[in-house]
């Protein structure tokens, strides 16, 4: 029992401390290695994410690891967690990023998922002035580059 | 960081890359739209690489079909939502008959033998020139290569993947002489071996695997041909009639095929079973003939005639077997082949 209820301060980029508990804590891959390692400390720095972001992140584990630890009905709980998920990853572009990118500094390969799918499934039938239009992207074709690109159909396998 | 070279501004590239890997590939043509790096990125070998690591390859259904018999000849891309995707290049060399397709790996097409020079048609006139040429598709470089040559040049054989082994089973080769040996592939070593087959009265045919085992049927004889390459034996298993089969698919373990002594049904051969049954195909237009494919683990007809038109048929266990149009693909030629491959 002393393991589980153990407790971990995991710090933002501001140096704000949040209490998470082991298992939670866990669900960030770098943290349990850095935890495997022998790393004993009881408060963990975690420079470069922000403290709205690391809250985030930690209500994603926190949420995942409750219904985890949950016996029986387990359809129900993945149902839930779908919703939660869904729910989770519906924020502006600017925050799904930082979501994004902190979930791959940290390594929690669930919401790393969702979020990547959350672009593509934005992206995948934007035409391509949307897409430059939400991402800041330039376009860089010559009008008459652009034209044969456009009209370009042999597009099976690329190359 | 300059933020012109990044694939998303806001995202590193290694992130972008996995964004993107899970977009689908009908959707790319459209995205290499937005700007120079993403059409160089979308394209590039690495992409495909992140693509198979993230596991998010698709099966597409590449038809190789012609719109004039003997002159033009090309393949056209579906995904499995019914997208077509384009053509892939074609196989280099001259125009040849009697070859064989299969897909290597689940990913490589490989195009195999057959015979050039005469116009499609053996005749006692005419001496078709047999081709131990071997080519390989990679949709990774959307390019076809050349592999080593077999060691007898074939054309009208059999063939299936035993266990990661190409098996191509007997056929014809120069002056129309019957073989009666196998070249067998072995795609880790890229060599050919021959392998001695026993004695058959016809050649042509098909071969497909079945629990690790080579099953052949050569074209107007009464036996299955069964070869376990573990003990390297051959049996022979009873057919009640002999066949002619020209088309055929094998979905979860069932062969289906079109035989042309049996015009308006489909065969099923259940190995598991060793049951041979038929099911009924409904006409079209202009006769019976079809080639059969498989798209999304159901059966496909394509139609000879009314190139535009298929069917497809679930067989599903408990619904039993029924036959719809299949609104999504629409071949713009008529049907010579299709494979799947995942990408």
């Amino acid at each position: 029992m002393s393991e589980s209820n153990k407790k971990i301060s995991l710090i933002s980029s501001e140096g704000e401390a949040f209490e998470v508990s082991e298992a939670v804590a866990r669900e960030f891959e770098i943290v349990a290695h850095m935890l495997e390692d022998g790393c004993s400390g009881s408060s963990i720095p975690i420079t470069t994410v922000d403290s709205n972001i690391l809250g985030k992140v930690i209500e994603y584990c926190t949420k995942h690891v409750e219904v985890g630890n949950v016996e029986g009905n387990s359809e129900k709980a993945e149902k839930d967690l779908e919703e939660f998920d869904k729910r989770f990853i519906a924020v502006e572009m600017n925050t799904l990023f930082s979501l994004i990118l902190a979930a791959n500094y940290l390594n929690v390969k669930g919401l790393l998922n969702i979020g990547c799918q959350k672009v593509a499934d934005t992206i995948k039938d934007m035409k391509p002035e949307e897409v430059r239009s939400i991402f800041n992207i330039e376009n860089d074709y010559t009008p008459a580059e652009e034209e044969v690109v456009r009209k370009e159909n042999e597009w099976a396998f690329q190359p | 960081m300059d933020l012109s070279l990044t694939i998303i501004p806001g995202l590193t590239d290694d992130v972008a890359a996995l964004c993107l890997s899970r977009i689908p590939r009908s959707n790319f043509r459209v995205l290499s739209q937005v700007c120079r790096r993403w059409k160089t990125f979308l394209r590039s070998e690495h992409f495909t690489a992140v693509r198979k690591l993230t596991g998010t390859v698709e099966e597409f259904m590449c038809v190789l079909m012609e719109t004039v018999p003997g002159k033009k000849v090309y393949w056209e891309v579906f995904d499995s939502s019914g997208n077509k995707l384009g053509q892939i290049p074609n196989v280099p060399g001259p125009l040849k008959w009697g070859y064989g397709v299969t897909v290597l790996g689940g990913e490589k097409i490989l195009f195999i033998g057959g015979y050039t020079g005469i116009g499609g048609c053996v005749t006692n006139r005419n001496t078709p020139l047999a081709s131990a040429d071997v080519y390989e598709f990679d949709p990774a470089t959307n390019s076809w290569g050349k592999l080593p040559d077999m060691n007898i040049p074939r054309y009208n054989f059999a063939l299936a993947e035993v266990d990661g082994l190409l098996y191509v089973v007997r056929g014809y080769t120069n002056d129309g002489y019957c073989l009666l040996n196998s070249d067998v592939y072995n795609p880790e070593t890229k060599q050919w071996t021959l392998m001695d087959c026993p004695q058959f009265r016809n050649i042509s045919g098909f071969a497909f695997s079945f629990k690790s085992k080579l099953y052949a049927i050569g074209n107007g004889s009464c036996t299955v041909d069964v070869y376990d390459p573990k003990t390297n034996t051959w049996e022979e298993l009873e057919l009640e009639k002999s066949m002619s089969v020209y088309s055929y698919t094998v979905v979860r373990n069932k062969v289906y095929f079109l035989d042309k002594d049996m015009p308006g049904r489909l065969g099923v051969f259940d190995p598991e079973e060793n049951s041979w049954t038929t099911v009924f195909v409904p006409t079209v237009a202009g006769g019976f003939r079809f080639g059969v494919g498989q798209w999304n683990n159901k059966v496909l007809l394509f139609s000879r005639l009314s190139v535009h038109e298929t069917i497809i048929n679930d067989f599903d266990k408990e619904k039993g077997s029924k036959w719809r149009y299949c609104s999504q693909i629409k071949p713009s030629g008529s049907h010579l082949f299709s494979v799947l491959i995942n990408f």
